[in-house]
């Protein structure tokens, strides 16, 4: 029986196609598979081992996802969104590259964090438990009915040193200047990395709604470099593929703030591409090749764009 | 919003200790009200940070349904687990099929009689929140319906 694939629209097909280095049978073949289903065990809770202990005693099989801590892709199908465990937050379902931005981030314990884009909360769960409970992580997203899914979702985890803020990103610093130890902007974006879910994405995308998205990234991601504390660490990234979303969103900052460094990623086991620097006759700064572009294909997972840019003392 | 005052903090953590015989509820949080008769805990730094910022929507973990006018305090699952073995009374032991009951919020019958009116379930040391004790000797799981495990499933 032939696979049904996936259908994209001529201007994504054309779009993609300029992109140096992609394979897009490889993914259309990828976004035409539904992506794996993982998740990650919550330590505030439990420790890791007893909760590993409790699914493999209900012979629920699974690997670890090497460039995460406490990540595990499941081997077979297992319904865990309704199990009990999901149910008690011992485990978060959660894609297995939507966990590589905040290894990078690598929050700890004690500092004070932002989740500028913060629902529905995978990422600002995954903060919180590598904070273990010290310092403080404000989860902002300046969507109420979003909001919902983030409070339940921290509620569910356990987070206790956690302010839920509905603010416009763009207002953070002109409230609090620099304050922030870290600051992770998981950016509103075009989702082609995530296909997968939702084909219609492939149907409906346009470079006009990319470009639009790109100036609100822009501004939010300066905005989280102005909240940043000197030596502040701020990670951005988006699950989408196109370059005025990625790198030229990350080269405008560097261009516009002298103390921003952009610094090399390294993530165990995780396949991916440097970013891109010559696109479209825009030549972007060299050290742009620092960030990651991660294509479905590369780990047969979500596609995605991670920054990691440090503010100089 | 409001962080309870320390005459109420008092209040609240003696029926914690009738009900279920906690010595120091919470102690080292700040407790927060908030609407429904919710408490939310949180740590100090957090409500320092939180006087900084704007629009904000909620602080902390709801940890409890605290109703003064009827002296009673249901403990959310988080709550209870925060508390943990400090919790010696009123406990009732679940197996696995039992504790899929109390996350569907299905009545539970209880193995013997208890003089409480309240319960929080427990599943291999994992505290589950608390159920109300009907005259029926049954418990009544206090599960916020979007934290139910679905009927069928």
């Amino acid at each position: 029986m032939n696979q049904q694939k996936v259908y994209l629209s001529d201007e994504l097909r054309e779009y993609l196609v300029k992109l140096p280095d992609i394979d897009i049978d490889q993914l259309v073949d990828v976004w035409s598979q539904p992506l794996p289903e993982s998740f990650r065990v919550n330590t505030l809770k439990l420790p890791e081992k007893h909760i590993l202990e409790r699914l493999r005693n209900k012979n629920i099989r699974f690997k670890k996802i090497p460039w995460t801590r406490y990540g595990y892709i499941l081997e077979e199908n297992y319904e865990i969104g309704v199990s009990l465990e999901h149910m008690l937050g011992l485990i978060y379902i959660q894609g297995p590259v939507s966990m590589a931005p905040v290894e990078v981030l690598d929050p700890k314990p004690g500092e004070i964090v932002l989740d500028m884009c913060a629902a529905p909360g995978s990422k600002s769960t995954q903060i919180a438990q590598l904070m273990e409970g010290r310092g403080v992580l404000v989860a902002n997203d300046p969507s109420i009915e979003r909001c919902k899914a983030l409070s339940s979702n921290l509620q569910k985890f356990g987070v206790l040193n956690v302010v839920v803020t509905t603010l416009d990103g763009r207002a953070f610093p002109k409230m609090v200047g620099e304050f922030f130890d870290k600051v992770l902007v998981d950016a509103p974006c075009s989702s082609l990395g995530i296909i997968s879910k939702d084909w219609s994405v492939g149907k409906n995308w346009t470079l006009k709604h990319a470009k639009r998205l790109s100036r609100l990234q822009n501004q939010l991601l300066k905005a989280a470099f102005d909240v940043l504390k000197p030596g502040g660490v701020l990670v951005y990234s988006t699950c989408t593929l196109t370059v005025e979303e990625n790198e030229m969103v990350v080269n405008n900052l560097i261009e516009s703030r002298e103390d921003a460094v952009v610094e090399k990623i390294y993530l165990d086991g995780l396949r991916y591409r440097e970013g891109i620097i010559d696109y479209d006759g825009l030549k972007m700064r060299e050290e742009i090749k620092n960030t990651v572009r991660i294509y479905p294909y590369h780990n047969n997972a979500e596609g995605f764009y991670i920054a990691k840019i440090v503010k100089k003392v | 919003m409001e962080i309870m005052s320390d005459s109420e903090r008092k209040f609240f953590e003696n029926i914690l200790r009738e009900q279920h015989g906690v010595e120091k509820a919470f102690r080292e949080y700040i407790l927060i009200k908030t609407g429904e008769d919710r408490i939310r805990a949180t740590t100090h730094e957090t409500i320092e940070v939180a006087m900084k910022l704007r629009k904000i929507l909620q602080i902390g973990l709801y940890i409890a349904k605290f109703r003064k006018s009827r002296n009673e305090v249901f403990l959310t699952i988080e709550g209870s687990q925060l508390l943990n073995d400090q919790i010696t009374k009123n406990v009732v032991d679940l197996d696995e099929e039992s504790a899929l009951r109390w996350m569907k919020g299905a009545p539970i019958q209880l193995p013997r009689n208890y003089l409480s009116l309240y319960i929080v379930g427990r599943l291999n040391g994992l505290y589950l929140g608390s159920a109300r004790i009907s005259r029926d000797g049954k418990a009544y799981p206090q599960i916020s319906t979007w934290r139910r495990i679905p009927e069928g499933e």
